[in-house]
């Protein structure tokens, strides 16, 4: 990891307990299980190893230390605690082994902290987890007091910096953290209860002005600031960390600041503000493991050293510390479907809070604005401001800033009438009532489209009468609608009386049909076939009959190939244009190369004997009829893709679900893909906005396999109306726990609130139910 | 329509203690959650007098919550959170009266996902027909997928995938296609503030021959911290259109290949190679861009400034986007969290850097449809 500028690191080789800085910080002892090393900080920003106090073979368990402490006026004095409860006190000017000043084994378990007072530097005190606090005097070298806990193993002790006979130690009981004057060894000043479990750490403010402030932390993850005194103890704030707090430590001269490490999973070193609670100040990500001590350069605010499991000394530099909240820039912001705008923002009106714990003053406390966009949104009242947005004057602008968000979509979706035949309605009144609903939101372009389709769609027969093609309308049918009716033969008058009388049996054709149209749905596999051609060259092409087709003439096939990205109302235009002559154009890959340019003489060459077969069974207009109404179906067909691709799919798939509402084969050459993405989008859609009734309509109109299976889900995921609980996979409406007094009411309807003892009808997705006639009525009467 | 628009304002007085980083309406638009760093979670529900009342509030990570987000109804009431803790969890409500007969919203804790090293910067629900899935992004780079097997099942979450994207990541968006030769792809932005660690948005997708996600792109032209990605639901089929939130605000344009660089090719198999276009870099906000969000259609952008300002945004008919609105909230002036007194010269010099000259006028063309690069490619097999 490459680091920072002035923040050092120095490995040690093994992992280090606890750290501490002498008197002027600028030497360093780390103390480990079998390690007590001192480096001294360079001005060149690095860290030099300067003596080892491990040496020798002869290491008992005196050496495994657990704290290390250095004397606060002595720089050669310095005392490690080791895990067998003795106190080593250390003379760094001794030779050899008589820098081993003196072994104190009072303790019978574990010291876990020690503390040498500010004052005396012979003074020093030790906690442990035999539950007794013990005084030394270093110069006696022998104990001095003994402090009875009464509580539970001691966890941290720490003279006050500013109250000379004060110390503070805490508890692994936890709960519990007890403030003393050591001059009197019977019992405490006072004591508190500060966390929740263990209390593995402590703090005196070390600054004057707040020589009362001690803040703990502990195995709940909260640090909390106390503040103390000879009455009472109360807590004046606290920080939430995500992990238990191992060390705390109060930052020089910022007297709101304070440095934590957390005993596991966290290994980086927080810096928190007391001033903004949840957010740390600065966070240093040096260390691979468990940090286990930090302390501040005494006279330097900026700089912190930190030791870890690692086995890493580090000297970190403030200003290399990540400040997470320099980085928040994310604001609130999110659009709701109903066209509300909601956006979060610091909000200068509110004062701050005056019993907010901090105390603090200055924080700006978030608001939350909301908007209505768009004009009908009686949600929000006038509170603050109205706003208007700027309008500006270009044309351009005002067709765009249409409202932002569709309102007109509930309405359209509400009064487009997609089921013709259930309203008794002929396509093209359907398709008029739609171009109104268009009209009336403003989308005249829309409003238009309908229109051309009750025009492209007019004839009633079409859409009433069975095709046998999947793709096109069958030219006999064509010619039906076309040729009043006069040719209509015996047969096909029998099969309409059919297929009245099953009108929604649309794809399977009887084999005499396919018998007796035989040549004419070979001719029509032909035109397909060339289309799938077509489709391949362009995105859309489209066959022009050409108006002076005679029954002698040669049928030259022309298409006009419009590039992708075309606008449908140009294609529209060639549609309506279809009596001109076909414009030629270059991209005709069927025809001679030669002959480009000069169609209306050529002869496709794909275009060979079929049609003469057609030609002697089906009159010309049957065949116009087929290309005029091919190319309706492409020119639809592209107009819905334009549109959908435009952001607009609720006019694509009404307009598909208008058509297929009859019993006809009309098929849009829409890919089956193509157009369930679209119903999809349409169906979310809807179900956005809680339009649930055309939702299921859409679905029960649709075509398409995967969108009509929508509606024919087998899963049934019930809970119990008591506890929320899932059912059990058994047949019963009780769940588990309908032992227990609250479960035992019978099923009950949930509209008349009765008994249903027999036939229970509910929703699938929300598992309300009831009596059918209750379901039958309260559907009737909110449809 | 009315000619006249009023964008009406309310104030919402959250008890928020500290910065709400997120908000997020529910599908139907009818409550909303926001997220804060005080760790907790609020949720807003609209009553029948069509105010917003809160009706839960609760502690739901030990840091700062970065995002919220909301499961489709269809799985239930379901939160997912992502925190400075670095986790990300879900929450499902469930409704019980208490004894005073009032109705009382609990969010349960369903699931933990630990698996992240570093803060999980953002967490976002997969669109509905991909089923119960779940992206996280995380501050070391690392984006990750799970997916909850059964629907009903929400204490059970698998990670489906990892993928390293080396820089810090801050924001992440599905793309909301449902057509079936559209592979999920996710879009990554990076709030990596050095500039020479090249892009700063990356494109994921599925790739379903090797089952895998799969970077299959970065965009280029981005090298300034990314504050916010975002998908627009677009029902088209030949691109996916991107909104980045930036330095500026820009909108792409993502268009599917097949191996022929064939333009007009339809779109019928899934493909792996995509075409980028810019087709609008909208400076207007002359500071950093923050917050993104489209409407329901995709034909309308709204976005927001790091000084408040947000900002309306639609494309007209050749597809040129314009401003349409501007909305202000009432904000104070600098929006950087500023409660560190002793930063605040820092803080505004910032702010001052930010200031963009790229000054987009009325009447200017926009700028030119630049094409990226020719061909992401990349060999999946």
């Amino acid at each position: 990891m490459a680091l920072a500028k002035y923040t050092t690191s120095v490995n040690v080789g093994s992992a280090i307990n606890a750290l501490s800085l002498c008197q002027n910080s600028n030497k360093i002892v780390v103390a480990g299980r079998a390690l007590l090393k001192i480096y001294e900080a360079e001005p060149q920003n690095q860290l030099k190893e300067i003596a080892n106090l491990h040496m020798g073979r002869k290491q008992g368990l005196n050496m495994s230390s657990s704290d290390v402490v250095w004397s606060s006026k002595d720089e050669n004095l310095i005392a490690t605690a080791a895990t067998n409860g003795a106190i080593v006190v250390w003379d760094l000017n001794a030779v050899g082994r008589n820098k081993q000043l003196a072994v104190l084994s009072d303790h019978r378990r574990t010291v876990t902290k020690i503390s040498i007072h500010p004052k005396e530097s012979t003074r020093l005190l030790s906690g442990s987890q035999d539950c007794t606090m013990r005084m030394f005097d270093l110069r006696k070298k022998e104990s001095t007091g003994m402090f009875q806990s009464k509580a539970d193993g001691v966890r941290s002790v720490e003279f006050s910096p500013f109250h000379y006979f004060m110390f503070a130690a805490s508890f692994d009981n936890g709960s519990v953290q007890q403030i003393w004057d050591y001059r009197q060894s019977k019992t405490y000043l006072s004591q508190f209860l500060a966390h929740k479990g263990s209390v593995y750490t402590l703090n005196w403010h070390p600054d004057e002005d707040e020589r009362n402030k001690i803040a703990t932390g502990g195995r709940d993850n909260i640090v909390k600031v106390w503040e103390t005194g000879t009455s009472h103890n109360k807590q004046i704030s606290n920080i939430p960390t995500s992990t238990s707090v191992s060390a705390v430590r109060w930052r020089p001269s910022h007297k709101d600041q304070l440095a934590t490490v957390s005993m596991m999973l966290d290994f980086s070193v927080n810096v928190w503000d007391l001033r903004r609670r949840f957010v740390p100040y600065a966070y240093f990500e040096e260390h691979n493991d468990v940090t286990t001590g930090i302390a501040w350069k005494q006279n330097d605010p900026e700089v912190l050293f930190s030791c870890s499991k690692d086995g890493t000394l580090v000297m970190h530099a403030m200003q290399d510390a990540i400040q997470p909240w320099k980085k928040i820039k994310t604001r609130g912001l999110d659009v709701g479907s109903r066209g509300l705008v909601l956006f979060a923002g610091e909000d200068s009106n509110i004062p701050a809070r005056a019993q907010s714990p901090t105390g603090s003053g200055q924080n700006k406390l978030p608001g939350l604005f909301g908007w209505g966009v768009g004009n009908n949104n009686s949600t929000l009242k006038t509170h603050d401001s109205t706003q208007e947005i700027n309008q500006t004057s270009q044309t351009m602008d005002e067709i765009i800033s249409e409202t932002f968000v569709d309102d007109g979509f509930v309405y359209a979706a509400k009064h487009y009438l997609l089921n013709g035949p259930e309203n008794d309605m002929s396509f093209r009144k359907l398709c008029e009532h739609n171009s109104n609903v268009a009209a009336k939101l403003g989308e005249f372009s829309v409003s238009r489209v309908w229109l051309i389709l009750a025009e492209f769609y007019n004839s009633v027969v079409l859409l009433k009468q069975k095709m046998t093609s999947n793709f096109f309308p069958v030219p006999k049918t064509c010619s039906d609608a076309t040729l009043d009716g006069t040719k209509r033969t015996e047969n096909e008058t029998k099969r309409n009386s059919d297929e009245v009388s099953s009108p929604h049996v649309q794809s399977v054709d009887p084999d005499s049909e396919f018998q007796s149209d035989e040549g004419r749905l070979e001719q029509l596999h032909l035109f397909r076939d060339e289309d799938l051609d077509n489709e391949a060259i362009a995105l859309f092409g489209h066959i022009d009959a050409p108006s002076g087709m005679t029954n002698d003439s040669e049928a030259p096939k022309q298409k006009i190939i419009t590039p992708h990205g075309g606008r449908w109302y140009e294609t529209q235009t060639s549609t309506q244009d279809s009596s001109s002559p076909p414009t030629p154009t270059s991209m005709d890959q069927n025809s001679d190369p030669l002959a480009t340019g000069k169609k209306l003489s050529v002869k496709p060459s794909v275009w060979p004997l079929p049609l003469d077969d057609i030609r002697n069974q089906t009159t010309v207009e049957e065949l116009r009829f087929v290309h005029f109404y091919h190319h309706v179906n492409v020119t639809i067909f592209t107009l819905t893709r334009y549109l959908a691709e435009s952001g607009d799919v609720q006019t694509p798939v009404s307009i598909l679900v208008a058509i297929s509402s009859y019993p006809t084969n009309v098929t849009l050459e829409i890919p089956e893909a193509e157009a369930e993405h679209w119903f999809n989008s349409y169906l979310d859609l809807l179900f956005k906005h809680e339009l649930f009734v055309q939702h299921a309509e859409v679905i029960k109109l649709s075509r398409l396999p995967s969108i009509r299976m929508l509606s024919s889900s087998s899963t049934i995921h019930t809970s119990c109306k008591v506890c929320q609980r899932r059912m059990p996979n058994s047949c019963s409406w009780s769940c588990d726990h309908r032992s227990k007094p609250d479960h035992k009411s019978p099923v009950l309807c949930f509209l008349c609130k009765k008994v249903v003892k027999t036939l229970y009808l509910y929703c699938q997705t929300c598992s309300f139910g009831g009596h059918l006639q209750c379901m039958q009525s309260w559907t009737k009467l909110s449809k | 329509m009315d000619s006249t628009k009023d964008y009406l304002a309310k104030k919402l007085n959250s008890d928020h203690q500290d910065l709400i980083h997120d908000i997020s309406f529910d599908l139907f638009g009818k409550r909303f959650a926001t997220c804060s760093s005080d760790q907790c979670v609020q949720v807003w529900d609209l009553d029948e007098n069509g105010d917003w009342q809160k009706t839960a509030c609760w502690k739901t990570h030990s840091g700062s919550v970065w995002k919220v987000t909301w499961a489709h109804p269809q799985f239930g009431q379901v939160l997912a959170t992502c925190s400075f803790d670095k986790t990300a969890c879900i929450w499902e409500e469930r409704v019980v009266e208490n004894a005073s007969n009032k109705v009382e919203h609990i969010w349960v804790n369903k699931a933990n996902l630990v698996d992240s090293r570093s803060f999980v910067k953002d967490v976002k629900f997969a669109p509905k027909h991909l089923g119960l899935q779940l992206a996280t992004c995380s501050e070391k780079g690392v984006v990750r997928i799970y997916e909850a097997p059964d629907e009903m099942n929400l204490t059970q979450w698998s990670m489906q995938d990892q993928v390293e994207c080396k820089i810090s990541c801050s924001c992440i968006s599905w793309n909301p296609s449902t057509y079936r030769y559209h592979s999920p792809m996710i879009a990554v932005g990076s709030d990596d503030s050095n500039s020479s660690s090249g892009g700063k948005v990356f494109i994921l997708q599925y790739n379903d021959t090797v089952r895998d996600w799969i970077k299959i792109s970065t965009i280029m032209i981005i090298t300034d911290p990314v504050s916010d990605v975002s998908f627009a639901p677009n029902p088209a089929l030949k691109y996916h259109r991107l909104a980045v939130a930036s330095k500026d605000l820009h909108i792409f344009h993502l268009k599917p290949m097949n191996e022929d660089n064939d333009p007009n090719y339809d779109v019928q198999n899934t493909s792996y190679e995509h075409n980028l276009q810019e087709v609008a870099a909208l400076p207007d906000h002359r500071c950093e861009v923050t917050g993104l969000s489209w409407n329901e259609t995709g034909t309308g952008l709204l976005s927001a400034g790091v000084d408040g300002q947000l900002y309306l945004w639609k494309a007209n008919y050749l597809g040129i986007w314009k401003k349409v609105g501007s909305l202000k909230g009432e904000i104070a002036s600098p929006a950087e969290p500023q409660t560190f007194p002793q930063n605040n010269s820092l803080t505004t010099v910032a702010i001052n850097n930010r200031i963009n000259f790229r000054r987009f006028t009325q009447g200017r063309p926009p700028p030119p449809v630049r094409p990226l690069a020719p061909k992401f490619a990349g060999v999946y097999y």
